[in-house]
């Protein structure tokens, strides 16, 4: 008969977010359900009426994570609403804050998955932050890894943070010849970091699945099967490294093959805990005799792609654009790892394609008929999607479809055949970045929120 | 030492979509409209301090001096009063998200070798943004009372790592 168990709080990611588990008489996941449960972030509401200009910037503080991939997503699609091409020099740094942003995120990742895996060769977890060898030069690879990220983001960004140099119609301003002769000095020293990085993360994550046996950061072991972490759903990317977006000759993502389902739809309905387990890392299960209800504790819509649920992120793009083929969380894992080197030889061949001397504003900034614009920013998890109507220079329209939306429903099915208390594993290789993943707000039919506890 | 750090940062901590909590990116922004010396930079950390930078300065070959972090802080006083505190007072988990890292406190361990010091407003409110205000500059919504604070904490956060503005801030 089978059990049900809640994991909340999940641990190494960002944002909130729980499992509810159904699991059969040997702890195998019969069916999961992945939930956000973070407050919800509003930026459809709150950036109507506001200038082209200013929501973006709004929309670059929905999360703590992605700021980047936010202000480049946001801007692109006042640009696709108000046709605004932009020159190439800006586009040139663009790619290379794109790069930085990856580049960056894909090493913070690393330290969140290090402590599930094992020094290669003992059942040794690893702990990122120890002072040891072999492991402390690894930390400080990756350490310098994440700053030349944001250095690099820093120079063409404006800021490290929150890019302020991005605006709508280009930059605001070039970067100087000493900026371009910095970006391409770090992005040089990075390649050689980037692949012994790679190499280790690869051979760390192999030796990981080719163990009979794996624990959450150093807890009890369990027996793990050979499928962990597949799914049969597919794949959505529009590019490599970079974007697409409606002002494309040739555009990548298509609207008309976007619906959303409301949670109630699609999440498992109420259920009263039945297992529980006071040596889960963390105390994270809740006790038995509680209640769970996915339903009505989900805070995202469910995005569907030609009516399904579809993966996005690095594997996404690999298996679209280079035939990579490896299933599993680890294949997934794999992916983030191989896509170190692309970022900085992307860097390298923008950054010697730029002209610190070429313009990089547009030379007319159309304000806008309502028309319908949109970008897909290939974001470090995955296809990061602003949808937008501007009419005359005010949004009239704002939609945020952000990877660990795509990826919430996927991740659930993937954790179907897993045992319980691996789930976790399963859910950290997609890199989760939840707050910028909540957007549902319940109203009435005067439009008055009715769903205040999600609003806390 | 790394290229987006300084000697002295002054670093403003919160998310402008939830009303006062956006009152260190906003102090931020009233700083960099200043010219600082050298070894001083003012930093917009939103909502990224913890992972986006204190666990990089904590590993950083050269560390950073000192550190002076604007954030809203609710100490029970008035809103827009503003508070001095030091790391060593602060409860668990204040500058760190449990759910992200589960490991240790990244400010705790960055106060072993930077003095941090931390320049507490008081709140009105944290409520989401309605975010009302039809400029096109505006990107920060704080309340009354905390903007009024803003001049105030500028030239606190400037005294700390000893660069003397003049009176030239209106308090």
């Amino acid at each position: 008969m089978s059990k049900v168990v809640e994991v909340s709080p999940t641990t190494r990611h960002e944002g909130h977010t729980k499992l509810v588990l159904k699991v059969n008489d040997d702890g195998i996941i019969e069916r999961g359900d992945w939930l956000s449960i973070t407050p919800v972030r509003g930026i459809e509401k709150l950036a109507i009426g506001k200038t082209m200009h200013q929501a973006p910037k709004i929309s670059s503080r929905v999360c703590g994570i992605c700021p980047i991939a936010h202000t480049l997503a946001g801007i692109e699609a006042m640009e696709g609403s108000i046709g605004c091409e932009i020159p190439d020099d800006a586009y040139l740094l663009r790619i290379i804050l794109q790069c930085a942003n990856r580049l960056h995120s894909h090493a913070l990742h690393n330290i969140l998955t290090l402590p599930d895996m094992y020094l290669p060769g003992t059942d040794t977890h690893i702990n990122p932050f120890s002072k040891e060898e072999p492991v402390r030069s690894v930390a400080l690879r990756i350490q310098r890894l994440r700053e030349i990220g944001q250095t690099v983001g820093e120079i063409a960004g404006g800021e490290p943070i929150h890019p302020s140099n991005p605006r709508i119609g280009g930059m605001y301003k070039n970067i100087s010849p000493r900026g371009k002769a910095k970006i391409y000095d770090l992005a040089k020293e990075a390649v050689g970091l980037a692949h012994d990085q790679m190499e280790f993360m690869i051979t760390v994550l192999k030796d990981w699945e080719n163990r009979g046996t794996a624990s959450v950061a150093g807890s009890y072991e369990v027996e793990k099967d050979d499928k962990f972490g597949f799914h049969d759903q597919g794949y959505m990317a529009v590019d490599p490294l970079y974007a697409s977006t409606n002002l494309d000759a040739d555009p990548k993502w298509f609207p008309e093959r976007w619906t959303e389902v409301r949670p109630w739809d699609w999440y498992m309905g109420e259920q009263e805990i039945t297992l529980d387990d006071p040596n889960y890392p963390n105390h994270a299960t809740t006790p038995a005799g509680g209640k769970a209800w996915p339903q009505v504790e989900a805070c995202t819509a469910v995005p569907m792609y030609d009516g399904a649920p579809i993966e996005v992120g690095p594997r996404a793009r690999l298996a679209m654009f280079r035939n990579y083929d490896k299933k599993g969380a680890m294949g997934l894992q794999i992916a983030r790892q191989m896509e170190y080197p692309d970022c900085l030889y992307s860097m390298i061949e923008a950054v010697d394609a730029l002209d610190t001397s070429g313009a990089v504003v547009a030379d007319e900034i159309p304000q806008g008929d309502g028309s319908l614009g949109w970008a897909a920013n290939e974001a470090p998890r995955g296809t990061d999607v602003h949808l937008a109507k501007v009419k005359d220079g005010r949004v009239q329209w704002y939609s945020l479809l952000v990877p660990t939306t795509w990826n919430f429903p996927v991740c659930s099915r993937a954790l179907e055949g897993a045992p319980w208390q691996l789930a976790e594993v399963i859910v950290r290789a997609y890199d989760p970045c939840v707050s910028c993943a909540t957007h549902m707000m319940v109203v009435d039919e005067k439009k008055k929120v009715v769903a205040q506890k999600l609003v806390q | 030492m790394s290229d987006w750090y300084a000697e002295n940062m002054i670093v403003g901590c919160g998310n402008p979509l939830q009303t006062d909590d956006g009152f260190g990116p906003a102090a931020i922004a009233e700083l960099k409209k200043l010219s600082l010396p050298e070894n001083v930079k003012a930093m917009d950390a939103g909502l990224a301090g913890p992972h986006y930078l204190f666990t990089l300065m904590a590993q950083s070959d050269i560390p950073v001096k000192k550190m002076v972090i604007l954030d809203i802080m609710d100490f029970g006083g008035e809103p827009g009063e503003i508070t001095r505190v030091t790391p060593d007072v602060l409860p668990p988990g204040s500058y760190t998200d449990p759910h992200s890292w589960g490991l240790k406190e990244p400010l705790q361990i960055l106060s072993e070798r930077t003095e941090i010091v931390i320049l507490g407003c008081q709140p009105e409110s944290i409520d989401i943004s309605q975010i009302d205000n039809e400029s096109d500059e505006a990107e920060f919504w704080v309340t009354e009372s905390v903007r009024k604070a803003i001049p105030k904490a500028v030239q606190l956060a400037l005294t700390e790592i000893g660069v003397d503005y003049g009176t030239t801030i209106s308090t």
